[in-house]
């Protein structure tokens, strides 16, 4: 931490002790040009190789569960405990002229009690997932994306002390508010509701400072541009800011659709007919004391992270671009 | 700035406008929440006395919940596992920062001959591997495995650092009920992966235990002594400088300083050699001192006490949770031939089952995630914004890789660093809930019991709304000091 | 980019109509209950037994459905408060009847039950706990109904034995007998295998077997907690012995060792089932389960299960304890007097002879259990020898559970959980993990009590009852059982003959 001295505003980025001309630099140009060339590209290509074995390895660890869990999903029970990952064979079911495992399609037979004895109605709270997550997503996002764009665009008296409030909220564990919350939901007649758990996800603080600083990003001249072309604000967020937060918005979707997707403790206080649950209360019911299906349960689980993955790999080239952290003060 | 009084009149409609729909749902979803739960967090409210079918009075105590929180075990015993857990931040962060700067990087060696080779190599190692795994008539297990390799490999030759970037970021992405069931499963004691893997090596381990001399074993102590010695006159040394170069105030480093200590002063009563633990001790108070000597010739900026205590921290505290983690190694290492000893041999742990086990068994699922995490993502962004022209000239200059990134890196990521840490210590003082009650129900024997699962049992379960609140208010308190700490200490940086 | 937030909004508003269409239709033009119990297949059964009677005896028609999604306590206290939750709850032997009607939660059904024919006289003696809520004045108050009732016996496995050439258990049994002849048989079923395979039984019930000491988790009136005791903590150690050391039942890494595959009741069917258990501890209800392997079994030309039961070991005062599920009616229900007939409908013929059919555990009536069909049903004759030994041990030595009105049971639970895990894992030693949980119950007493000053008025007479007792008991004279609370005191001191 001691040079972290050394690029502080108003201090020289070189410390005095190395002399400009290094030894390393000298012994560099007294070698003939073309064997330079050959030994670097060599030292880069094992280099770039190790990188690659390195990460190789890693990205390894990281798949290695997701595959235990596919093939695990294609097994039938009595194979689930034996420590051959790879089923012995794959039961399949034609449906619709489509073989499709056996597992997969039992899932979704909830009038089978042999095999789903509690009637796990799986199609609903997959749907029911994707819809309550769906709607968060897109009423966080216009809510974020427009209170972003006042406190980074618009001028007014007193703006960025709410910004910090809303900023210090970001700081506030969410549990504080989970009893009151769920007081107000009980008075507005909101329990067991798809509303209940849309509209308290429809604000963030989170996603209003992550436009923000996106927005601020931004080049002020346009504004002024537009306004000489006598558009309004209306129409400056609408139709420069916005698409040029692009990346900023696919970001914050890809955030909340995340989390509203995985949310548990929400829909878990919240949710009482079973019509309603979402993906990650109704997986419980797979894991249950009585009966644990495993097969059926590893089955859920791929069909319940494939959604995810795809949104992921769509959308990933964007992510880092959407993250302008700036100046965390701003 | 505008200055035309009109323009301003229709700016602040447009902000109050714009701003109104969030502002809502702010006040309604936020704030009154906040204010309803400070005002239980003084209250008797419990739903025995107060509820839809109920209606005793519900009465101010002042300060009474808190007192009977103070009091009562079980929450220090809560608090202790959800620091516990948070040992997992440090860890993780580093973690990600690695990842980040590893995907930061060229991935094709610059130029498309670089490429072509690359790919060829990749393409010859995976063939070769499954061409050895199908010939020598392997299991299906291998020929999966040399696969699976062959086809990251070639992935990642072939699509550079989106393959990488993708496959670290899913299980993050992922994260929630449906990876925690899959980790409660990899967990199994007997079916579970993770114990088939390790189940051959540890009887492997079990066989060279028996075989070498005891004594040899756990001489293993020994060196996780030495190890635990050597971290903290690296943490010392590392304080002596930043306090030296004015980086970090005097309180600060002395602060700071008392974290490296405490490891060996845990290591006098749980090493199962008390000499062990007192020469440990001894060595490690025997660096402190001679730091503060070489301390005392003098430094070359001033700056103020508690200057830096933030980063100060940081480090003590990394450094610290590497030497406990030693501590605990070596002390498997003592017990170790007593342990291979029974006939079963040196056996997998029953992860979720066992008090002991619990624990660290989230944490490395916590780790699994953490890698690739959204930290990971916050700091490749940043990665991309530290100015090019820093590292030219320190190549100029001759500076290694390590030199490089303490001096430019570093510093350069301090802002999201902060941030990270911030985000990490609130998110960690209020999580372990979702595990807790996918995984062990907050067992065995509340060994998994976090605040947050706390707060769920109080008011969800028996119903103390008033006390529960006071837990969360207990909670937002701990975060709030650490936050005001690291903001009055820890951003200089972010400042500038 | 305007449009592409319009035709989002158009889509979402697509979907929701779509959900909502696709809501289950909820609307009937009968009204609609709900019954909060748990995924059982056998409910649609009973709910159509239950519409064939309201028929057959002329009472107004209804729908009943089965919510099993919100069966647990705290999601039946979310919503109990929240006024949303279904209107008939299963109630487990977990203290729930006291804890809801603290919370406001439950009607009182005693009027109903006695102008419908469910009071507590339609059922066990020994149900009384889990029928029947202290109110603030010491008064007994009715609030459930027993679906059906469950007492633990050693279910024993005659094959295994005869497998392992080991004698038989006695019907009864001393802890020492027990001891010595599991000994013996996992020595002798384990000979010559690498790893432990063969366990004598699955567990044994720490609660009965300290009652048979003669040690109550509470004192007389319930307003102590008395498991400070040597006898207790000796027998933890015991327990624990068993586990490590003559590892006649399994210990907790032994259990986590297991692969548990699917089934009701979890592995402990299945192990005896497989002859791994010798023994199993199990409620009647476990027929279900061993019904189906007699079904695998005829399917491939095996041998049905050859039973019989074998008594609780017992130090000196032989019991059992009695448990049940029990019906409750939710006080936000919108039809209560209908849900009254469902109550009535558990103490009915129709209702009680389902259970003696289905093997669901004991009927809530216990008339039922002296039929014919109930002690010899004529498909499985091999439970010929199990069916009346559950009865009779129901009806003689059962106990039911002691819960005091001052100490939330979740908390027992917890702090018993904690003593027993530190214990096990070499924490602390049986004594101090015996006065650590009883230290910390009699801390929740003096809470609750702080918290809740109504109940101090109770708490206080309870406490001269108990100096009474005492001082009765140290002049050695007899007691009035009048007293007595707890209902293993009250069993206990008839026992000793201290009672009058």
């Amino acid at each position: 931490m001691s040079t972290i001295n050394s690029i502080r505003p108003g201090q020289s980025t070189e410390p005095a002790s190395i002399p400009p001309d290094s030894a390393k630099v000298d012994k560099l140009l007294n070698r003939p040009p073309g064997d330079r060339r050959r030994s670097r590209s060599v030292r880069t290509y094992f280099s770039v190789s190790l990188l690659h074995l390195v990460l190789g390895a890693i990205s390894l660890v990281m798949v290695l569960p997701f595959v235990w869990m596919l093939l695990t999903s294609l097994k039938p029970l009595s194979e689930v405990a034996s420590t051959d990952w790879i089923p012995s064979s794959v039961d399949t079911v034609q449906t619709t002229g489509v073989p499709v495992p056996r597992n997969y399609v039992d899932v979704f037979d909830y009038n089978n009690p042999d095999i789903n004895h509690r009637g796990i109605q799986f199609a609903r709270f997959y749907w029911n997932s994707i819809f309550v997550a769906a709607w968060a997503t897109f009423l966080q996002v216009l809510t974020s994306a427009m209170a972003a764009f006042s406190f980074a665009r618009l001028k007014w008296p007193g703006r960025d002390r709410v910004f910090l409030l809303y900023l210090s909220t970001m700081m506030l564990p969410g549990l504080v508010m989970m009893i009151p919350n769920f007081q107000i939901m009980i008075s507005l007649g909101l329990v067991d509701t798809f509303t209940g758990l849309i509209v308290p996800a429809a604000f963030s603080a989170f996603g209003t400072f992550l436009m923000r600083q996106f927005m601020l990003s931004i080049p002020q001249s346009l504004d002024e541009a537009a306004e000489i072309d006598g558009a309004g604000k209306w129409r400056l967020f609408w139709e420069i800011i916005l698409p040029l937060s692009r990346p900023g918005l696919i970001t914050l979707t890809i955030f909340t659709f995340m989390g509203n997707y995985n949310s548990f403790f929400w829909p878990l206080v919240m949710l009482r007919s079973e019509a309603k649950y979402t993906l990650p209360i109704g997986l419980l019911f797979f894991d249950s004391s009585q009966g644990q299906a495993t097969h059926l349960l590893m089955a859920a689980v791929t069909m319940s992270v494939v959604p995810m993955i795809v949104l992921f790999v769509l959308l990933q080239k964007y992510l880092v671009k959407g993250i302008q952290l700036g100046a965390v003060k701003g | 700035m505008r200055t035309r009084g009109t323009r301003t009149v229709r700016n602040v409609g447009a902000g109050v406008a714009f701003l109104m729909p969030n502002l809502l749902g702010f006040l309604v979803f936020t704030l009154v929440p906040l204010v309803f739960s400070m005002v239980l967090a003084f209250s008797n409210w419990d739903l025995k006395l107060h509820n839809q079918y109920k209606d005793k009075h519900i009465q101010f105590i002042g300060l009474d919940n808190f007192i009977q929180l103070i009091n009562e075990p079980n929450f220090w015993k809560y608090l202790g596992n959800t620091f516990y857990l948070m040992m997992l931040l440090p860890f993780g962060i580093a973690a990600s920062l690695i990842a980040a700067i590893l995907l930061s990087k060229d991935l094709r060696g610059g130029s498309r001959r670089m490429w072509v080779s690359l790919l060829l190599t990749a393409i010859m190692v995976g063939s070769l591997l499954l061409l050895l795994a199908t010939g020598q008539g392997r299991s299906g297990m291998v020929i999966l495995m040399a696969s699976l390799v062959a086809s990251i490999f070639i992935g990642g030759a072939i699509g550079g650092q989106t393959i990488y970037r993708t496959l670290f970021y899913i299980p993050n992405f992922t994260a929630g009920v449906a990876t925690m069931l899959l980790w409660k499963h990899l967990f199994n004691q007997q079916s579970g992966p993770i114990n088939s893997v390790l189940r051959g090596p540890l009887l492997g381990l079990t066989d060279v235990v028996r075989q070498s001399p005891s004594t040899l074993v756990q001489a293993g102590l020994w060196v996780a002594a030495g190890l635990i010695a050597l971290g903290a006159w690296f943490g010392f040394r590392r304080l002596r400088r930043a306090w030296a170069d004015g980086d970090c105030g005097s309180s600060a480093a002395v602060f700071c300083g008392l974290f490296l200590i405490l490891p060996a002063i845990l290591a006098v009563p749980w090493s199962p050699l008390p000499r062990v633990g007192w020469t440990v001790l001894a060595v490690t108070i025997g660096v402190a001192i001679w730091q503060l000597i070489v301390a005392f010739r003098g430094r070359e900026f001033y700056g103020r006490p508690w200057d830096g205590v933030g980063s100060a921290l940081m480090t003590a505290t990394s450094l610290m949770s590497v030497q406990l983690v030693m501590l605990g190694l070596g002390i498997v290492c003592y017990y170790l031939p007593a342990m291979a000893a029974v006939p079963d041999g040196l056996t997998p742990p029953n992860w979720l089952t066992d008090y002991d086990w619990a624990k660290p068994a989230m944490m490395l699922m916590g780790f699994w995630g953490a890698i690739g995490s959204n930290n990971m993502l916050l700091y490749l962004a940043a990665l991309t914004n530290v100015p090019a022209e820093l590292y030219e000239a320190a190549d100029i200059d001759g500076a290694s890789r390590m030199g490089k990134f303490w001096n430019i890196t570093w510093p350069q990521l301090a802002p999201t660093t902060f941030f990270i840490v911030v985000m990490g210590v609130i998110s960690g003082l209020q999580g372990g809930f979702e595990q807790a009650r996918v995984m062990t129900k907050g067992g065995p024997a509340g060994s998994t019991t976090t605040l947050s699962y706390m707060i769920y049992s109080q008011g969800f379960e028996i119903g103390r709304l008033g006390y529960a609140s006071a837990v969360s208010w207990m909670l937002f308190a701990m975060v709030l000091v650490i936050t005001l700490f690291n903001w009055k200490f820890g951003n200089k940086y972010v400042n500038d | 980019m305007k449009y592409l937030f319009i035709a989002c909004l158009v889509v979402l508003t697509g979907a929701s109509v779509l959900t909502a269409l696709w809501l289950p239709e909820s609307r009937s033009s009968l009204p609609v209950l709900y019954w909060v119990t748990d995924p059982n297949p056998a409910r649609q059964d009973q709910i159509n037994i239950f519409k064939q009677w309201l028929k057959k005896n002329g009472y107004p028609d209804m729908e009943l459905r089965v919510d099993s999604a919100n069966n647990d306590q705290s999601k039946k206290i979310i919503q109990g408060v929240s006024g949303v939750a279904g209107d008939i709850w299963d109630l487990y032997s977990n203290g729930e009847t006291q804890y809801y009607y603290e919370i406001g939660l439950l009607r009182d059904v005693t009027e109903p039950a006695l102008r419908m024919g469910f009071d507590p006289s339609h059922t066990w003696k020994a149900g009384e706990p889990e029928l029947m809520a202290t109110t603030h004045d010491g008064q007994l108050r009715q609030f459930a109904f027993p679906c059906n009732a469950t007492v633990g016996l050693f279910l024993v496995n005659r094959q295994t034995f005869r497998d392992h050439q080991q004698p038989l258990p006695p019907k009864e049994w001393k802890v020492d007998e027990f001891e010595r002849l599991g000994r013996e048989y996992v020595r002798a079923a384990n000979k010559g295998l690498p790893s432990r395979r063969y366990f004598y039984a699955d567990g044994v019930n720490l609660l009965t077997w300290m009652r048979s000491c003669g040690v109550g988790e509470y004192n007389e009136t319930l307003t102590r907690c008395t498991m400070d005791d040597p006898r207790f903590a000796r027998l933890l150690e015991r327990w624990k012995n068993w586990m490590e050391v003559d590892h006649i039942i399994p210990s907790n890494a032994d259990l986590a060792a297991m692969t548990a595959s699917g089934g009701y009741g979890g592995t402990s069917p299945q192990k005896f089932n497989s002859g791994e258990y010798a023994m199993i501890h199990a409620g009647r209800y476990l027929l279900i389960q061993m019904r189906q392997f007699d079904a695998d079994r005829k399917k491939k030309g095996l041998p049905l299960l050859d039973m019989t039961t074998a008594g609780l070991p017992y130090d000196e005062f032989a019991n059992v304890t009695f448990v049940t599920r029990s019906a409750a009616v939710y006080v936000g229900s919108k039809h209560p007097e209908l849900a009254y007939y469902f109550l009535s409908y558990l103490a009915s013929e129709d209702y009680n002879m389902q259970i003696v059919r289905d093997a669901d555990s004991l009927p809530p009536n216990p008339a039922y259990t002296r039929t014919e069909a109930y002690l010899h049903p004529p498909d499985h004759p091999n439970e010929w020898d199990v069916h009346g030994a559950f009865a009779k041990a129901a009806e003689t030595i059962a106990i039911g559970n002691s819960y005091s009105p001052f100490v939330l049971r979740q908390i027992y639970n917890r702090e018993l959980d904690e003593a027993t895990q530190e214990f096990l894992t070499d924490r602390i030693s049986a004594d101090q993990a015996v006065r650590q949980l009883a230290s910390r119950l009699n801390q929740a007493i003096d809470r609750t009590l702080v918290e809740n000053p109504e109940l101090k008025p109770l708490y206080d007479k309870l406490v001269k009852d108990q100096q009474t007792i005492d001082s009765l008991r140290a002049r050695g004279e007899k007691v009035p059982l009048s007293l007595i609370r707890d209902p293993f005191h009250r069993a206990y001191y008839q026992y000793k003959g201290w009672a009058q």
